[in-house]
């Protein structure tokens, strides 16, 4: 699988992990899938695709979390869900 | 049946992506996580607005590396220590709620007031993998096992290393609450194929091992993984505890308000930096970075200090930066010899700059010296001035300490250039230690030590 088909499915898996994060009311579920969202995250940050510091208080979703609160946060000028503009390695060129 | 696939297990590299990319690419893939950290830095810790406010620095205005290395200002650990006092624990160096919170540490103040560091999950999940890049470099899988013998406390110390095992998957045996004694016997009923320890420690445990009739050699260990101190990349100090545990010596190289930095080669004799989670610099005092190959101030960045952001962090610790191939294969940073001394640490003998680790290296060279030793650097009208105190093993005779001092003088002479006094003492004579060992004793006046330019904020826009 190349970089690239590997980023496009992290970013679709995150995607949905944050959808069902926001949906469910159960507290476990809503914690496993907010660990599910970091280890996205962190998978995609190693393959170069750098899009925030720290999904929890960067994302979409945490900033309507804070406005719910009424706390303060700074919008995301980016798309979280597209991989950014990373170097066109693939996977095939770092095989050890 | 393992945990990984037989080919993935057969990777060299954990991360192979980034750890083979070429320095261009690593540079411009820094340069993106450096934007964003501070464009993070800036909207959530108060004390980085300030800051680069003072600076005239607005994160959209860092486009390029030079921008970064010119514009962002250093930051020292009396700035951090000074936003922590105006609101404790964490004042304005804070940049999360207490929500993410995961874990405290604590520096244990040694030079004044401790420095707290707040931990999130994902900083914890991310110190861990900081020290994968050594565990799977160097063979280790989810089916060792690793035992730590240290009192789990509210410093740092090896909480990361085990955070490390957790994100491998390997077993963790702790060695908490317990003396000396009782962690060899456990080391003998567990079997642990590594040891996680300081190197004055793993000699310490050493000694012992001697006192209770326990052969280490014979023990099931085959990795003793060190750090906190220099020592792992001192080619002595690693022969010595190699011989003691008859096993194979890494290290790691961190701080703890930053993280495990510099996970070790597996070629042993120095340490990478680990450029997936830092950005790193090595400066001269005037805060200009030195050219590959030269030594100079370790200046570092973290990008998963979340809770506190660390940009440009002074880490006083000098180092010889290289971007020359090691020979392991990865293009990480390398640092020859791991942390060289402390620039506070910098000894300058008749115009010789003098390292304490190339001392500790030449003890080596004189037999019937045990492992433990102290410098002590004095100051003169015109020169610095260094004594340093070894202790005798106990095979050697008392009437030798005069002709071994000699000796060791001697030694040293031939290989720095300049004299330095040598005072041997008896066995047991100089304090042992679990986790730091103090060997420097600075009798200096401050004047006469490493200054940075703008020490504590380094050079604005």
């Amino acid at each position: 699988m190349t970089r690239e088909q590997t980023l496009a499915r992290l970013a679709e898996l995150q995607r949905q992990v944050r959808e069902l994060r926001e949906a469910t009311e159960i507290p476990s579920l809503e914690r496993t899938m907010h660990i599910l969202d970091m280890y996205c995250h962190m998978a995609r940050w190693e393959l170069g695709d750098i899009t925030a510091v720290i999904p929890e208080l960067e994302s979409e979703g945490a900033a309507l979390r804070a406005a719910a609160a009424g706390e303060a946060s700074y919008p995301m000028q980016r798309s979280e869900a597209a991989p950014s503009d990373a170097s066109p390695r693939t996977d095939q060129d770092c095989a050890g | 049946m393992h945990l990984f696939k037989p080919a993935v297990e057969a990777q060299p590299f954990w991360n192979p992506y980034t750890q083979t990319m070429a320095r261009a690419e690593l540079d411009a893939l820094h340069l993106r996580k450096l934007q964003r950290l501070i464009e993070y830095a800036y909207h959530r810790s108060p004390m980085y607005r300030a800051l680069l406010d003072r600076h005239g620095v607005r994160p959209e205005q860092i486009r390029t590396m030079d921008d970064f290395i010119k514009r962002v200002p250093f930051v020292d650990k009396k700035d951090v220590l000074a936003a922590q006092a105006a609101a404790p624990p964490f004042g304005d160096a804070l940049a999360i709620p207490e929500d993410f919170f995961l874990q405290r540490f604590a520096t244990s103040g040694s030079t004044g007031v401790p420095l707290h560091i707040p931990l999130t999950y994902y900083s914890s999940v991310a110190w861990g993998e900081s020290w994968m890049y050594l565990y799977w470099a160097i063979g280790l899988r989810p089916r060792h096992s690793c035992y730590f013998p240290f009192h789990w406390g509210i410093f740092a110390a090896f909480w990361s290393a085990y955070m490390g095992v957790r994100r491998l998957g390997g077993t963790v045996i702790s060695g908490g609450g317990l003396d000396s004694k009782a962690r060899i016997r456990q080391i003998e009923q567990y079997r642990p194929d590594a040891v996680f320890a300081t190197p004055t420690y793993a000699l310490y445990l050493g000694e012992v091992a001697r006192e209770m009739g326990v052969d280490l050699r014979k023990s099931s260990v085959s990795y003793v993984i060190v750090a906190g101190e220099p020592g792992g990349s001192v080619p002595g100090t690693q022969r010595a505890i190699e011989q003691l545990w008859d096993a194979k010596l890494y290290e790691l190289y961190g701080i703890a308000e930053l993280g495990p930095t510099n996970p070790g080669c597996p070629r042993q004799g120095g340490v990478h930096l680990c450029e997936d989670w830092y950005h790193a610099l090595v400066v001269d005092e005037s805060g200009n970075p030195v050219p590959y190959g030269e030594v100079g101030e370790h200046i570092v960045t973290s990008y998963l200090q979340h809770g506190q952001p660390l940009i440009k962090y002074r880490t006083h610790d000098l180092v010889r930066w290289s971007d020359e191939p090691c020979g392991c294969g990865t293009t990480w940073l390398y640092y020859p010899g791991g942390v060289l001394g402390r620039t506070d640490h910098m000894i300058i003998v008749k115009g010789v700059n003098v390292y304490p680790t190339a001392i500790e290296t030449l003890l080596h060279r004189a037999t019937g010296l045990s492992e433990h030793y102290e410098l002590h650097v004095g100051r003169d009208a015109t020169n610095d001035f260094v004594t340093v105190k070894v202790e005798a093993r106990p095979e050697t005779s008392r009437d030798g300490y005069a002709r071994l001092g000699a000796e060791v003088e001697q030694i040293l002479r031939e290989a720095i250039g300049v004299s330095i006094a040598v005072e041997v003492q008896a066995p047991g004579t100089l304090p042992r230690y679990e986790l730091k060992a103090k060997r420097f004793f600075d009798h200096r006046p401050a004047e006469h030590r490493w200054q940075l330019a703008s020490a504590g904020e380094g050079r604005g826009a």
